[in-house]
Formats: structure tokens, C-alpha cells, sequence
């Protein structure tokens, strides 16, 4: 194994919330499914309300299926969020607060290399974790909902197609990495603040731009540092150029993450095409990039140069 | 043979103190130094400068590289303790091992163990269930279990009890040091570490004050032990420092041909604590 591997093996001994958070929201939804098979409403009742939802809805029942896959991981998505965001801005203080930088910083191992071990573990490893019990998951819930409806509903058949499933999967991926990269600048500057800030990084974190945004609007006033901030927690809906008219929404009707999801369902190939276009022709995707591989250098370079003892 | 360690006018200021107000050294290959000095002389910000954990002015190389520039490098051939037991409490024995070897080219794995085998810790262990000295222990074992040429040593026993320093110390030498590898070991209890010392580095207020190999010193520095009806005799041959040990003059002299008091007293070779003590009330040049 090299340096690297060790780095992110060395994450994954401590942070224990990487596998906790996706744990805790596996085992709270298997809760919900199996109390719902157990003590919900009766099977045959079950059945008929999604008879019902397929006649008054003109997305199908098929959208109904997805749109359960897509909550399920909805849930996955704002723990993790939570944690790696939590993470990110803890990553290199508390290495200061126990003094063990020290230590680590007598082994030949760069400042680099452990900056971007730990964003990697964030980034990747941690989602990695949280898509297994996303997984897992999802075939539980389902699992309680066929046995639920049995196979009198018709609905076995929608519940289990496997292209509705890599359907549901893609896009979830998809979606992952287009928040990430959107949201790069957001985690990156924490990771800066968590090797500089003296104490208590989050605050520091949320401070710094408040402050300057406060000051900006006092002064110039105008709101551009705030509403950048804020426009980098979830990234543009892209899909405005799909067909939508099929599938009976309209831009109004429901907010832009749901009706991707629903584009998605009803469009994969041509909804990844725009979407993915869209993004990559978006200025603000590469200005974002920019920011946080300048925040990325400058944490590396913070951890170089502070007196690590101080 | 080229030196492990240069530094030349050495200079760090926090606000207006001078941490290091040109401080030089050179440390030659199998010599074991100690750096001896008050708390708050600079030791310990001349560790860091040399480890490339901040930055200094003056010339530093060290093994022939800049610690800051090429610290990757460096770090494969010195191994260092900037302060004991600081290892994250979260960490397994055994992880900490197999990091350490899975990080470091010149990790010897047997030794560490073999270390921790005799301190009887066991590797299932998690650093926060250790107490301070067993914490102590681990890092010591995993950081002198390190091939390196140059090891430094800032306080590596403190919160050891005496078994515990007087067993690493002798392990130290037994284990570390063979061929050029040298020691750069700074500690308050110098009575623990002289018998080991090749050169003793004095350093106050950020000046080097003495600077010299223990054969030198034991050449240069004598103690006279001697009688009250003496002292005049005694003071008259210019002794650096002064002090009574059970109603018994002791008089510390810098260069004086021992065969002059031997007819006064007894004649013997100044312990680092006395040197010290003498050196820092400013009575040795």
C-alpha cells in the first residue's frame, strides 16, 4: 500500500461518523418500512391507494416507484452532506487541538498529500459508504412494500425492473457529483478555515463570509457575496430544455430538484445529455473549481507554514 | 566527514523577544549532543527550526537539505519527538504501528515491537485507555524504531518515572546508535543523560553559550573541593564560580592546570548541572 492508502485508512480509523451516519439513517428507514408492514394499514387498503394514485396522477405509477427509490436517498444525501460538511471544517484543527500534527508531521509524508487525503475521504469514500447503505436500503424498503401489496397489486413487476433501479442509480450518482463539484468552494473553504481558525473552525467558517457580506451590503450595497454563498448549497436545475409536456409538469408545479428527478425518470439518456452539457457550459461551475482549488492550496500551504506547537 | 547539522546565526523573533539571537551549531556524525538550557532559552524553537516546523533566519541545513524546502526528504533520515505522548487518543497500538510502517522506508517493525513487547502494551490498545507514561512509551518505541541518521529529542522522558527513562535511555544507545548516526537531545534531568553525551550545547536567552565536547570540558573545567583555611589560596587563582556544599567551599575554575590545586583540596570534573548552573549566572565566559 502507499501513503496515500495509509492516509485514507488513518481517516477511516478516525472518523467513526463516516459509518455511523450511514448506519443510523439505514437502520431508522428499515425501522419505518418493517412498522409500516406490521402495524400500517391493511394490505388490500394499501393496494387500492395505489390504484388511486396511478388513476388521479398522470406521472404513473411508475413515478411513484421512483420518486420512493429518490427519497430514500434524499435522506442519505442530507446526512451525508452533514457529515462530510462537518468533517471538512474539523479535518485539520483537530490534528492542532490534540497537538498530534506533531506526530504526524514527524513521518516523511507531504502537506499535500495529507490535504487531499482527507478531501478524498470526504468526497469520495465517504459517499462511497453512505451508496452501499443507500443500497441496502432501498432493497429493504422495497422488499416491506412488495410483501405489503403482494402480488395481487400488478406492482411487483414495477418495483423490482431492474432498468427503473440503474435508472434511479445513475441519477443519484449523477446527482452526488453535480452537488459536489458545485459545492466545491463551500467545502474547500472550510477545509482552509479548519487549519487556520484558533478555535471553533464552524464559527470562523460562517463568520468570515457573513461579515464580509454584511460589510459589502453596508458599503456598496449590494448583495453579491452573500447570494453567491448561498447559491453554491445546491446547484442550478439544468433541465429546462427536456420535454416535459409527457410527463404533465411544468416549470411551476413542483421545485427544480423533483422535477429533474421526474425528467430523469421519464427521459435518463436525454436528461443526462442536457444536464451534463449544461453544467459543463456553465461559468459558474468553473469559476467554482477555481475558488476551491485556490482555497485547497492555500490549506495546504497554512499546514506548511503554522507553527504547529502554537 | 561532512557535518549532520549546520546552522549559522540562527535568528527568530516572537514580537520583541529573541526566541534565537544568532544561534550557531554544528553537530558532526556519531556524536550524541545535549542542548541544555532554561525554560524559555530557545530550546525548543531551535528544535523546530532545524525540524522545518518554522521558519528562521540565518543558514540551516541539515544532511546537506533545507529543512523547510525539502522536509519529505529529511524526514526519511531524522526522526523526531517534539514532545512526548501527543499521540491522537482515538488511535489503536497496533494502527499506529502499521501506519508508521506503511509511511516510513526505514520503519523497523520488529524493533518497535519487540520495545512495546518489554513495556508490556498490548497493540489492541487504544491510546486513550493508556496512561501518560505508556503514551510516552508507544512513541517512543514507534519513533526510535526509526533507521534514522539524525534523531532529535526534545524532553523525551517527561512523565516517565526513573525505571522507565533510565531503561529507555540505555536502550537508546544500545539500539540507536551505531556507525555516524548522531542524537540531538534536549531534557531537564541532565544528571540522567550526561554519562551518554559526546558535546554539551548551553543555550540562554537565544545565544549559545557554550558550546563544547565533553572531553573539552572535562579538560577545561575543574571543581576544587577544599577546607575554609584554603579559600583565600582558592580565590586567589581566579575560580568562575562559588559555592558551599556542607560548610565546604567548592570553587568551579575554566582552564587552570589541575596540578595547581591539587595541593588545596580535592580535584575533580564539574557535573552539567554545576557547568550549567555557573554558565547561566553568567560567571563562565
Amino acid at each position: 500500500m502507499n501513503t496515500f492508502t495509509w492516509l485514507i485508512k488513518r481517516e477511516f480509523w478516525e472518523t467513526r461518523s463516516a459509518w455511523v451516519g450511514p448506519l443510523a439513517t439505514a437502520a431508522a428507514l428499515m425501522l419505518i418500512a418493517f412498522a409500516g408492514l406490521f402495524y400500517g394499514i391493511d394490505g388490500s387498503f394499501s393496494a387500492e391507494i395505489v390504484a388511486e394514485i396511478g388513476k388521479s396522477s398522470n406521472l404513473g405509477l411508475g413515478a411513484a416507484v421512483f420518486a420512493g427509490l429518490g427519497l430514500i436517498a434524499g435522506a442519505f444525501f442530507v446526512v451525508l452532506q452533514i457529515t462530510q460538511y462537518s468533517y471538512l471544517v474539523d479535518c485539520l484543527y483537530s490534528e492542532r487541538k490534540d497537538r498530534s500534527i506533531l506526530f504526524w508531521k514527524s513521518l516523511p509524508i507531504s502537506d499535500a498529500q495529507t490535504v487531499l487525503a482527507k478531501l478524498a475521504f470526504a468526497l469520495l469514500v465517504m459517499p462511497s459508504i453512505a451508496l452501499a447503505a443507500l443500497l441496502s436500503t432501498q432493497v429493504v424498503v422495497y422488499l416491506a412494500a412488495s410483501i405489503k401489496l403482494g402480488s395481487a397489486s400488478g406492482m411487483l413487476g414495477l418495483l423490482w425492473s431492474p432498468s427503473m433501479w440503474m435508472n434511479a442509480l445513475t441519477y443519484t450518482i449523477y446527482l452526488y457529483f453535480k452537488v459536489v463539484l458545485w459545492a466545491l468552494p463551500l467545502m474547500a473553504w472550510l477545509v482552509l478555515v479548519s487549519g487556520f481558525a484558533p478555535r471553533s473552525p464552524m464559527g470562523v467558517a460562517i463568520l468570515i463570509p457573513a461579515v464580509t457580506a454584511l460589510i459589502e451590503n453596508l458599503l456598496v450595497g449590494t448583495h453579491v457575496i452573500g447570494t453567491a454563498v448561498m447559491s453554491r448549497l445546491s446547484p442550478p436545475s439544468l433541465l429546462k430544455s427536456v420535454p416535459t409536456s409527457d410527463i404533465g409538469i411544468t416549470p411551476d408545479t413542483m421545485q427544480n430538484q423533483a422535477q429533474d428527478a421526474l425528467q430523469w425518470w421519464a427521459h435518463p439518456m436525454e436528461a443526462l445529455r442536457v444536464d451534463v452539457s449544461a453544467l459543463i457550459a456553465n461559468p459558474g461551475l468553473w469559476i467554482g473549481l477555481l475558488i476551491a482549488a485556490g482555497f485547497v492550496m492555500a490549506a495546504i500551504e497554512v499546514r506548511r507554514r503554522r507553527d504547529p506547537s502554537a | 566527514m561532512t557535518a549532520m547539522l549546520k546552522a549559522s546565526n540562527l535568528k527568530k523573533s516572537y514580537g520583541k523577544k529573541m526566541a534565537l539571537d544568532g544561534v550557531s551549531l554544528e553537530v558532526a556524525p556519531g556524536r550524541i549532543v545535549g542542548l541544555i538550557g532554561p525554560n524559555g532559552a530557545g530550546k525548543t524553537t531551535l528544535l523546530k527550526a532545524l525540524l522545518g516546523l518554522i521558519r528562521v533566519e540565518g543558514d540551516l541545513t541539515i544532511l546537506g537539505l533545507d529543512p523547510i524546502k525539502d522536509r519529505e526528504a529529511l524526514l526519511r533520515d531524522v526522526a523526531f519527538i517534539a514532545d512526548v505522548a501527543l499521540l491522537p487518543r482515538w488511535l489503536r497500538v497496533g494502527d499506529a504501528i502499521d501506519f508508521t510502517a506503511g509511511v516510513h522506508p526505514r520503519f523497523r517493525r520488529e524493533r518497535c515491537e519487540a520495545f512495546l513487547a518489554k513495556a508490556g502494551i498490548d497493540h489492541s490498545a487504544r491510546i486513550k485507555t493508556l496512561s501518560k507514561g505508556m503514551v510516552a512509551k508507544v512513541h517512543l518505541a514507534l519513533v526510535t524504531a526509526i533507521d534514522a541518521r539524525l534523531l532529535v529529542l526534545d524532553e523525551p522522558t517527561l512523565g516517565l518515572d526513573i525505571l522507565a527513562r533510565r531503561s529507555f535511555y540505555d536502550g537508546l544507545v544500545a539500539d540507536y546508535m551505531e556507525g555516524d548516526r548522531s542524537i540531538l537531545i534536549t531534557t531537564h534531568q541532565v544528571e540522567e543523560i550526561e554519562h551518554l553525551l559526546t558535546d554539551l550545547v548551553f543555550i540562554n536567552r537565544g545565544k549559545v553559550v557554550l558550546d563544547a565536547s565533553m572531553d573539552s570540558v572535562s579538560q577545561r573545567f575543574h571543581e576544587l573541593v577544599t577546607t575554609p583555611d584554603h579559600t583565600s589560596a582558592a580565590l586567589a587563582l581566579h575560580p568562575v564560580a562559588r559555592r558551599d556544599v556542607l560548610g565546604r567551599p567548592v570553587f568551579l575554575y575554566d582552564g587552570i592546570d589541575p596540578a595547581v590545586l591539587t595541593p588545596l583540596g580535592e580535584v575533580r570534573t564539574p557535573s552539567v548541572a554545576d557547568l550549567f548552573v555557573a554558565t547561566l549566572s553568567g560567571e563562565v565566559a
